[in-house]
């Protein structure tokens, strides 16, 4: 078995055929055979299918059609993107024998851009309830301490690559279900701008907040993804029509004058993050201030107002799409799915326009943050906590420090930042101006050159 | 509005009529407990949601009919 290899030294190795795309597949298989009977990642393996493509993208780099770096990758995709022929759950008994007709935009430049997909990764149920034991498949598990939580709700994405079962995978975030699980299992994931990265074929969770964005190993990986998944989709309506730079040419590795706003108050007083995750941060934002960025304090609405809006909002969206299976078949659903989602029909039309009226605000001051620097940095979140039920009240009365760029639909990346005493994964938080996902990359890539945190993987798989 | 007054403005009796207008009157009791509990945190949130505000504040999201081509 080769060594684990993040997603761009794969695809540097298979252009130069020291690699082959069967071969590298052949390592995934023997890992997910492995470990994923306890770790969960997968719900469906497409295995004879993942076969045939690394064979078809190694006869067509032997022949030299070369399609560039995500040729004979295997990945995985959440399981709510929908996939032509394959079954798509959204971990849900609602959904169990759903088999779409389609591909999801993702999917198809995936696929164009030679991909091979190996299967669909475990989700929370529709993106949304969870860890849950009541729902179609069992909740995934963190690959650096089986006994603890993925997070959520793209855990199968982020415990797959953490693990070296895929290099790559697609996942969505409506409150932190992208940075959370990148967080909680020690790898690169983006929350891109609104309407950067198609949702056509993507089940929704709240259709207002959803991104759909890459999870992979790396910041680089990440650019790579975010390269042939971005672009405007006219079948999308949230899709924007904006010009797709070349992120991977942006990670130059210099953020010399890059001024980098913090959040303190967020951090200190909103949402205290605990002692070591501090000091984890402060030793992030000097390794900046070494490479010759500037960090300054900078403030932003209370926490509370961006989750009241996002929360009030979604759970008005999410009954309305729920709305007949939950008066029809309450009992397929999970129970804390159902809890979270039952009570949105009851909220007053007005109300939900208010919190829409009161997200044009808190959207226009998040912006407005921009003008004094070029990116915000923050926590993702805490290390990852142990796997076990969670009230289902939780979704309301906790805050984060995730919610609000959905809120704002500014670009937002989670990196490896280092690891707590127990060895479980520290997450340093990257946030841009609407767009500007280039500047973000490109600091995390500058961050991941100066430190030694991708050479750790989870023991499970050593 | 304090969170504990929120938390008690909804009697069971109100709870029932907004659970008819929202088509989940005929929820199994079990369910219908889990309603009134979530709809406690919910209101909650609502009522921290202003509602004072300028007459022209447009909300967060625009039609824009060019976005929505013709089905088929």
């Amino acid at each position: 078995m080769t060594a684990m290899l993040s997603l761009a030294e794969a695809a540097r190795r298979i252009e130069r055929r020291d690699l082959s795309p069967v071969e590298l597949l052949a390592d995934c298989l023997r890992r997910i055979e492995a470990v994923d009977e306890r770790l969960c990642s997968f719900v469906t393996l497409t295995r004879e299918r993942a076969l045939a493509e690394a064979r078809a993208a190694e006869a067509a780099i032997m022949a030299g059609d070369y399609r560039g770096p995500m040729h004979g990758i295997p990945y995985n995709l959440k399981d709510i993107f929908e996939t032509r022929g394959i079954r798509t759950t959204a971990q849900s008994r609602q959904l169990a024998d759903h088999v779409p007709a389609a591909d999801c935009d993702a999917q198809e430049r995936l696929q164009a851009a030679g991909g091979v997909l190996l299967g669909k990764a475990a989700t929370w149920e529709f993106a949304h309830g969870g860890p849950a034991w009541d729902v179609l498949f069992p909740p995934c598990r963190n690959p650096w301490d089986l006994t603890r939580d993925p997070a959520g709700s793209s855990s199968g994405s982020g415990a797959s690559i953490a693990a070296g079962l895929v290099l790559a995978s697609m996942g969505s975030d409506t409150g932190g279900s992208i940075r959370g699980p990148a967080a909680a299992n020690g790898i690169a994931g983006l929350k891109p701008s609104y309407g950067r990265v198609s949702r056509r074929g993507v089940l929704p969770n709240c259709f207002s907040h959803d991104h759909a964005g890459p999870l992979a190993w790396t910041v680089e990986d990440v650019a790579i993804l975010l390269g042939i998944t971005a672009g405007h989709d006219p079948r999308d309506p949230g899709s924007a029509d904006r010009p797709v730079p070349d992120y991977r040419a942006a990670l130059t590795g210099d953020v010399r004058g890059l001024r980098i706003g913090v959040p303190w108050r967020w951090i200190e007083e909103d949402l205290p993050a605990s002692a070591p995750t501090r000091v984890a941060l402060t030793a992030a934002l000097d390794v900046f201030r070494g490479l010759g960025a500037t960090v300054q304090p900078v403030s932003l609405p209370p926490l509370q107002e961006y989750e009241d809006c996002k929360k009030i909002i979604a759970v008005v969206e999410l009954f309305s799409i729920h709305a007949r299976q939950l008066r029809e078949t309450p009992e397929l659903f999970g129970a804390s799915l159902r809890w979270r989602i039952i009570a949105g029909g009851l909220v007053r039309a007005e109300t939900y326009v208010q919190a829409m009226r009161q997200r044009s605000l808190l959207a226009r001051r998040m912006q407005a943050a921009f003008a004094e620097v070029d990116v915000l940095m923050l926590p993702t979140g805490e290390p990852a906590r142990p796997l076990q039920p969670v009230p289902p009240e939780t979704l309301f009365t906790k805050r984060s420090y995730t919610t609000a760029f959905n809120v704002g639909g500014n670009p937002a990346l989670a990196l490896c930042m280092g690891f707590d005493a127990a060895g479980l994964p520290f997450s340093l938080q990257i946030v841009g101006r609407l767009f500007d996902e280039a500047t973000v990359l490109r600091a995390g890539d500058a961050y991941e050159r100066a430190t030694p945190w991708r050479q750790r993987r989870p023991a499970l798989v050593a | 509005m304090s969170e504990e007054r929120a938390s008690e403005e909804t009697t069971p009796e109100a709870l029932a009529v907004l659970a008819r207008q929202a088509g989940l009157d005929q929820l199994p009791g079990a369910y219908r407990a889990e309603l009134l509990a979530a709809w406690r945190h919910v209101e909650r949130m609502a009522a921290r949601i202003p509602a004072a505000r300028p007459y022209a504040d447009e909300p967060a999201h625009v039609f824009d009919p060019t976005r929505f081509g013709a089905e088929g």
